[in-house]
């Protein structure tokens, strides 16, 4: 499993402060700035080259974008298959060129453009270096180049769910430490016959990659061509099992997702355990029907008295317009929030307009009253006890009248 | 190892038809369509609520104050109109997530005013899971366009409309497990078995629907003294909450598990009056039966009666 807190411990530039783009600048899970030194050189070295970028015809058009000028640089693991075509797929999804490639086992490359990250564990993770010069391990290095693509927007909710910076650094760990068996590593393709050949396509409009296409050598961002991926290149021509492999990364990103999903399906469970719960949308901890109830209950509500002094009672409706249970809700909160007598002022209003059952009611009351179960449902209704929180009168304009006259 | 893989990715990654992934995709998109359709003005008037009740959730935490009511007008309008192309599987590359994502939010925004209704967050999951997979590969207006434009076929069965069904399966149960975990995670613990909550909590609900005036069941009344009768209920939930995940381990499993949960759902309405439309219809099971079959069944009937119909003319002829 990686440890992300070990980039966490990394030292920071001199300037200090973190700025991260686009919503990351305020974390600090694994994230630290390049010396300015690491970044000078790292911009020097691929910017240009980013003028001799080699452009086949064959390449389809949507790699064939050119590469922003600001744009992250992902060091990955070059021998590993699914690494590159995971890094592809992103791509192909975004239709443009998100990132320049660097293979993490070329050590010098590493030293000589990103100082700070020699010495770093990139055999075990995939880090992101932004134009900035922040930098992002593993998990949270996939999260940030989904923020370079509004392709990828509906997915980072996923990715900033409750509960997804602790299991996407296990998810991820897992598959980096798997990556490959299930990668079709560059030494061998045992694990690439793994699935048996189904001829699938992606979906609608997804026009299955062909070939290596979808791996980029980093020499199109600028810098050197990683020679495992040229010889990955080779291996790859000529093969009609293709296909095959791409379903892998599919899968796999598939996988990923389905399982961050379920993880943030179940993360809330743990809110069961905290003194001050807090349920959300579309993520729950379902509390309803959980809590503990004695043999009576208590039950804020509203209650209306004629002029002889009879209590009729008064629909939720006139408090509120979200339905029974919200009402019911936003009646406790005003009583709560010592409120009552604006509410009750509220209902007093709508009611003065209200004909039959409620034209005869003069005071309205917020109350709150106890109930006994086995009394209540053997027909004794009365409240045990009522406590009146506000009581207004009921201004209706033709009594009004009557009473100027 | 490699065993354990392939039974992974049987398990995670089933084959399945494009049309059951499209029946889904038309029947959980038209519940959705119905439900901000239906409740479209109550959801406008909800947006012009006074501020001090304004307590946002989910996605909506982004706001510290709620958006002017015309703009949630707008949201709401613009989901009913983005829900017709992802019912009918129009542009679905795009009407697909846009749908999703506007559905996300006007839930949220309605669920941001005190109170959370808990049975529409599977909606909004199962909406996003089909938003975000192909399920207007078959039975769309986008492919027909591909069948007219002679394009490739999409292949008839394939992992990439099996994942995103399992994954609605497994979207379901685990939601039906988490509410398990909070009784048996909650103050009573596992002696909410008993029944004796069970009861409690729909007498505290038909209480506070009469004195609020709404309507209760008028069946609890009669049940209130038959305590063996919640304890068997709540032993039903805590089976079919609980041993949710269950479900996901066999298809006739799954079926059982679902039509359980649907006879619960019908038993919780006559009981206690509480109407979970989504589980009621049995939309949200829907994931765990072969759905393709009803347009085949469909074509097979109009092919009879045409049939029918030809036979009695050439007779009369």
């Amino acid at each position: 499993m990686h440890d992300n807190s070990r980039m966490e411990n990394k030292p920071a530039s001199p300037s200090g402060s973190v700025p991260g783009p686009r919503g990351e600048s305020s974390r600090s899970d694994a994230q630290v700035r390049l010396s300015s030194a690491g970044r000078h050189r790292a911009g020097r070295g691929c910017g240009s080259l980013e003028k001799t970028q080699v452009r086949t015809p064959s390449r389809p058009p949507l790699f064939g974008g050119r590469l922003r000028r600001e744009s992250l640089e992902v060091i990955y693991d070059g021998q590993c298959r699914f690494c590159a075509r995971s890094l592809a797929v992103l791509e192909r999804l975004a239709r443009r060129r998100l990132f320049r490639l660097h293979d993490a086992n070329d050590r010098q490359l590493i030293r000589s453009k990103f100082p700070p990250l020699d010495g770093a564990d990139t055999r075990d993770a995939m880090f992101a270096v932004t134009p900035r010069g922040e930098v992002f391990r593993g998990f949270f290095a996939f999260r940030r180049i989904l923020w370079e693509s509004a392709r990828f927007y509906p997915f980072l909710p996923l990715f900033y769910a409750p509960g997804a910076a602790l299991l996407g650094p296990r998810i991820y760990a897992w598959v980096a430490r798997n990556r490959r068996r299930f990668g079709c590593s560059q030494d061998g393709s045992e694990m690439c016959g793994l699935f048996p050949a189904r001829g699938q396509t992606a979906g609608p409009g997804r026009r299955p990659p062909t070939g290596l296409d979808g791996v980029r050598a980093n020499r199109e961002g600028g810098c050197e061509m990683s020679p495992t991926i040229s010889q990955l290149t080779k291996v790859q021509a000529g093969r009609t099992s293709d296909r095959l492999r791409h379903l892998l990364p599919r899968k796999a990103i598939a996988g990923v997702f389905g399982f961050l999903l379920l993880g943030a399906i179940l993360a809330p469970i743990a809110q069961n355990w905290r003194a001050n719960p807090q349920d959300s949308v579309p993520f729950s901890y379902y509390p309803m029907f959980s809590a503990k109830r004695g043999d009576a209950y208590v039950v804020s509500y509203i209650v209306g008295l004629d002029a002889q002094g009879n209590r009729h009672p008064i629909s939720y409706k006139f408090a509120g317009d979200g339905g029974f249970n919200q009402t019911r809700r936003q009646i406790n909160r005003l009583i709560h929030e010592r409120k009552a007598d604006t509410l009750c002022q509220a209902v007093a209003t709508k009611l003065a307009l209200a004909a039959a059952p409620y034209g005869e009611i003069t005071t309205v009351g917020i109350v709150t009253g106890e109930f006994r179960f086995a009394d209540y449902f053997a027909g004794q209704k009365a409240p045990l006890s009522e406590r009146v929180h506000a009581s207004c009168q009921v201004a209706r304009r033709g009594h009004g009248k009557e009473v100027e006259q | 190892m490699k065993r354990l893989f392939r039974l992974f990715d049987q398990f995670w990654f089933p084959q399945a038809p494009a049309e059951r992934l499209a029946m889904l995709r038309i029947l959980v998109g038209i519940f959705a369509y119905c439900l901000v359709a239906a409740n479209y003005i109550q959801w406008v008037e909800i947006g012009r609520t006074a501020l001090v009740l304004f307590k946002p959730v989910g996605v909506v935490a982004l706001l510290s104050r709620p958006l002017p009511p015309v703009v949630n007008q707008v949201l709401l309008i613009a989901t009913l109109l983005l829900g017709i192309p992802f019912i009918l599987g129009w542009r679905y590359r795009f009407t697909g997530p846009a749908f999703a994502a506007l559905l996300l939010w006007v839930i949220s925004y309605r669920l941001s005013w005190s109170m959370i209704y808990h049975s529409m967050h599977t909606t909004v999951l199962h909406i996003l899971v089909l938003g975000l997979s192909p399920a207007a590969d078959a039975l769309s207006l986008d492919a027909q366009r591909r069948s007219a434009a002679g394009a490739r076929a999409e292949p008839a069965s394939a992992w990439q409309y099996g994942f995103p069904i399992q994954l609605i399966c497994a979207v379901t149960v685990f939601a039906y497990f988490v509410t398990g975990m909070a009784k048996v995670a909650g103050p009573l613990g596992w002696s909410w078995g008993t029944g004796e909550a069970l009861r409690s909590q729909v007498a505290a609900d038909a209480i506070r629907k009469e004195v609020l005036g709404s309507a209760g069941a008028r069946l609890f009344y009669r049940l209130y003294n038959q305590v063996w009768l919640f304890a068997m209920m709540a032993v039903l939930t805590f089976v079919v909450e609980l041993g949710a995940p269950l479900a996901l381990l066999n298809k006739r499993l799954g079926r059982l598990w679902a039509v359980t949960a649907f006879l619960m759902h019908w038993g919780i309405l006559f009981i206690m009056a509480i109407d979970f439309r989504y589980h009621l219809t049995g939309i949200i099971y829907a994931s765990f039966f072969d759905l393709e079959r009803i347009p085949a069944k469909l074509k097979e009937l109009r092919a009879r009666r045409a049939a029918r119909l030809f036979s009695t003319q050439m007779a009369r002829a």
